[in-house]
């Protein structure tokens, strides 16, 4: 699953070069991702489940929160909320890395973007218009 | 009865209800539970229709509702309906049998297997609705669709008896193994156990009702927060009509938490107002249940209340309006003990409309190992807004911090804050600093005035210097910058010119060796991550100017031991081992970390084929140290640091 997950992350730095390096590696960077990926083995059910959905704009949303076990639809808002403060963390770092705090949103974008494209089959994903779609 | 006497009179006249078929019209039926209109009894064969025109239950109406019935008899007086059916349009029909008999009449309703739903008149108009192993899921059908409870697939078994009379309504009711969802599942409850004792009676179109709601289990999810019953009950009067509801009082008693007393006023498009209102709450498990979820849903960091609060808040349809709170003896501590506040006493109020002062009393606050003494705050609280409403003065070891202003309001997307404070720092003692953090103790003074510290996505931001005297000199902290302090990876970023460092006071402290003379140096790009350097650019240089420059053989091996494995003295002449220090010209050390490892570099101009100079020799005896690591793993260039402090280096003289 790490693998999947940095293999993403580098698809992501390619493409954004024309306009930053989101490869920049600081070692906030590093810590950030070190953290999402100890995460992700835990968000990966949920999305199998449709419960959680990869929103355009990089971030992870509670879509379907019947698709988790009632005692457990807490602990997973806590771990989405976690999930989008190292995700908004990483995009503000890479920003900030590029010398241009001002490509947060940009950068947020492109990430949501691939993250989109690389989501895997069985996924729910955000369109354009905001609406959901599974993969 | 009207139905009752038409029925009657049709059978006295010796219908064959067999071979006949027969319609039977009847008026209106009004009863205060109900009202029943246009109906109309066809008879065919064994059996027939009672059609409802007009249904009236609850406030809600129906049209067209139907009954019909597998046999039906008129016999003696009576009405029997049995193997028959309740239609409610757009609803699944229910099973039920109906009886009429001297004056009593029966309703049996079997919406499923085990389930009983019988309502009986009896004479005066007395009701009584007994309930075994019923299914909440009833009650839907006489919800109109749109209504927010028929939407939410109520579950579980109800268990109990429902009377009503002249002297009004009264009952209990218990739910076993209840719950629901909306359609969202944003909202949503399993296992409930609740019971309910109600009383009440009808008046000008509207009831009258009080009674108590006790919740003995289960859990109930309002998106972020899960709360667990545990023995909460509410003790409730108020009254309801069709288009309004009155809650007169409400007391919760939240076991743990306290008790809260409330009221609130309502209508078909939900809340109209609200007010709630406790004293005593007992913080720390209100904090774990409500304001843990809600905070951790936002990606912050779990916070935990200790302490009471007497706390007022009151709603109106489009949310919150206003909210006092009275803490008393109240702590707040952040996750990892970041920040903790603690003998929390005072009163704020907070009003959407307009700008309220308040005053908040803190025992102490503290910032990681830091701690203040206590002082008050007083605050300007406006609806997105809150300031001080004047500068403060907060004890801090043997001196105090002055907060001149601070600001923090909430972003136009509602979401972040951002704020801003001054803060002017009276001379502190480096000694009582350094000891409060578990340092070695230093000689010096710390003051500053920061006039602006910013704080915005994430981000707090010094504009200015942070000017710290130590060892004859000082500190010179510029761009000094906080990142994420509630995140992740919180860390603080600056760069850092110190000038005219006493070498003499300095290798004292941190007991390495013996040094006279001065240094200056720069930190470059600090960047500092979980208390542990990431990154920066350092160099160390000899001061300029004229002043005795001597070094112990001590030191030297300290520094020699800094160098590591590759890194010796070069002694002029062997003989100078007899000696306890050495004259020197110069000094120059630099390190630029990154990625763990320390890039070594000393004095400029004397790199020689990979080795670089750290002290250069002068005077006499003279002596040279010579480094050869050019790269040192930041790990162990820090253990190399504190074997030396430790005095466990040894001189390598030849």
């Amino acid at each position: 699953m790490k693998k999947w997950l940095m293999l993403g992350l580098l698809a992501l730095s390619c493409v954004v070069q024309a306009q930053g390096n989101l490869e920049v590696n600081t070692p906030a960077v590093s810590s950030l991702k070190a953290s999402m990926q100890g995460r992700f083995a835990q968000l990966e059910p949920l999305f199998a489940a449709g419960a959680l959905g990869l929103t355009r704009d990089g971030r992870v949303e509670v879509r379907d929160p019947a698709a988790i076990p009632l005692a457990q639809r807490q602990s997973a808002t806590s771990l989405v909320g976690a999930e989008n403060r190292d995700r908004t963390a990483l995009y503000r770092e890479i920003a900030r890395a590029n010398g241009h705090p001002e490509w947060e949103a940009d950068i947020a974008n492109t990430f949501g973007g691939r993250w989109i494209d690389k989501a895997r089959a069985g996924w729910w994903v955000q369109e354009a218009g905001g609406r959901w779609k599974q993969k | 009865m009207l139905l009752g006497c038409g029925l009657l009179a049709g059978a006295a006249h010796g219908l064959s209800l067999e071979s006949l078929a027969l319609n039977l019209r009847a008026g209106r039926i009004s009863h205060p539970l109900f009202k029943l209109e246009a109906l109309e009894l066809r008879l065919e064969g064994q059996g027939g229709e009672l059609s409802l025109g007009r249904l009236e239950l609850f406030g809600q109406q129906w049209h067209k509702a139907r009954i019909s019935c597998g046999r039906l008899a008129l016999t003696g007086g009576a009405f029997r309906c049995e193997q028959g059916q309740l239609h409610l349009p757009g609803q699944a029909p229910v099973a039920l049998s109906l009886r009429q008999e001297a004056g009593e009449w029966r309703l049996q309703l079997r919406p499923g297997p085990g389930e009983q739903w019988d309502i009986r008149q009896q004479e005066g108009g007395r009701l009584r609705l007994q309930v075994r192993q019923g299914r909440p899921r009833l009650l839907r059908l006489f919800l109109p669709r749109e209504h927010p409870l028929a939407t939410l697939g109520l579950l579980g078994r109800l268990e109990g008896q429902l009377d009503y009379g002249p002297e009004g309504l009264q009952g209990q009711l218990e739910l076993k193994d209840g719950g629901f969802s909306s359609v969202d599942g944003r909202l949503a409850a399993e296992g409930l156990g609740l019971s309910l004792s109600v009383s009440g009676r009808q008046a000008k179109g509207s009831w009258q009702l009080q009674g108590r709601l006790e919740w003995h289990g289960g859990a109930l999810y309002r998106e972020p927060v899960l709360l667990q019953g545990a023995a909460q009950s509410l003790d409730f009067s108020g009254s309801f009509a069709a288009g309004a509801w009155r809650l007169d009082q409400a007391v919760l008693n939240w076991p743990r938490v306290g008790v809260l007393r409330g009221q609130a006023t309502g209508g078909r498009n939900g809340l109209q107002e609200a007010e709630l209102e406790a004293s005593g709450l007992a913080l720390e498990p209100l904090g774990q249940a409500l304001l843990q979820p809600l905070l951790e849903a936002r990606g912050l960091p779990r916070t935990t209340l200790s302490g009471e609060a007497r706390v007022l808040a009151r709603w109106q349809q489009d949310g919150l309006a206003a909210l006092e709170l009275e803490p008393r003896g109240a702590g707040l501590e952040l996750e990892g003990g970041r920040l903790s506040l603690t003998g929390l006493e005072g009163r704020l109020q907070w009003d959407r409309q307009q700008t309220r002062l308040g005053a908040l009393r803190v025992g102490r606050l503290a910032l990681g190992r830091l701690e203040s003494g206590s002082f008050l705050l007083p605050l300007q609280l406006s609806p997105r807004r809150v300031a001080l409403s004047q500068g403060v003065s907060i004890p801090f070891l043997d001196s105090e911090l002055v907060l001149d202003h601070l600001q923090a309001s909430l972003g136009a997307d509602g979401q972040d804050w951002e704020g801003a404070l001054g803060l002017s720092i009276y001379p502190v003692s480096l000694e009582a600093l350094t000891r409060a953090l578990d340092l070695p103790p230093m000689g010096g003074l710390l003051s500053a005035n920061l006039p602006a510290i910013r704080y915005a996505r994430g981000e707090a931001s010094l504009e200015g210097a942070l000017v710290i005297q130590v060892f004859d000199g000082y500190l010179n902290c510029t761009d000094l910058r906080l990142i994420d302090p509630f995140g992740t990876v919180p860390r603080l970023l600056a760069d850092v010119e110190a000038r005219h460092i006493d070498l003499g006071q300095l290798t004292q402290t941190f007991s390495f060796g013996q040094m006279t003379g001065f240094v200056d140096a720069e930190l470059k790009a600090l960047e500092i991550s979980a208390w542990r350097p990431q990154a920066f650019k350092a160099r160390i240089v000899s001061s300029p100017g004229s002043y005795p420059r001597r070094i112990s053989q001590k030191a030297v091996a300290d520094i020699t031991a800094l160098g590591g494995g590759g890194a010796m003295a070069a002694i002029q002449s062997s003989f100078l081992r007899f000696f306890q220090d050495f004259g020197y010209r110069r000094i120059g050390l630099s390190c630029q970390l990154e990625n763990g490892v320390c890039r070594m570099g000393g004095i400029e101009g004397l790199d020689r084929q990979g080795a670089y100079a750290i002290v250069e020799g002068g005077g006499i005896p003279a002596l040279t140290v010579i480094g050869y690591n050019r790269e040192v793993h930041w790990d162990e260039l820090v253990a190399r640091l504190k074997a030396a402090i430790s005095n466990s280096s040894r001189p390598v003289i030849d």
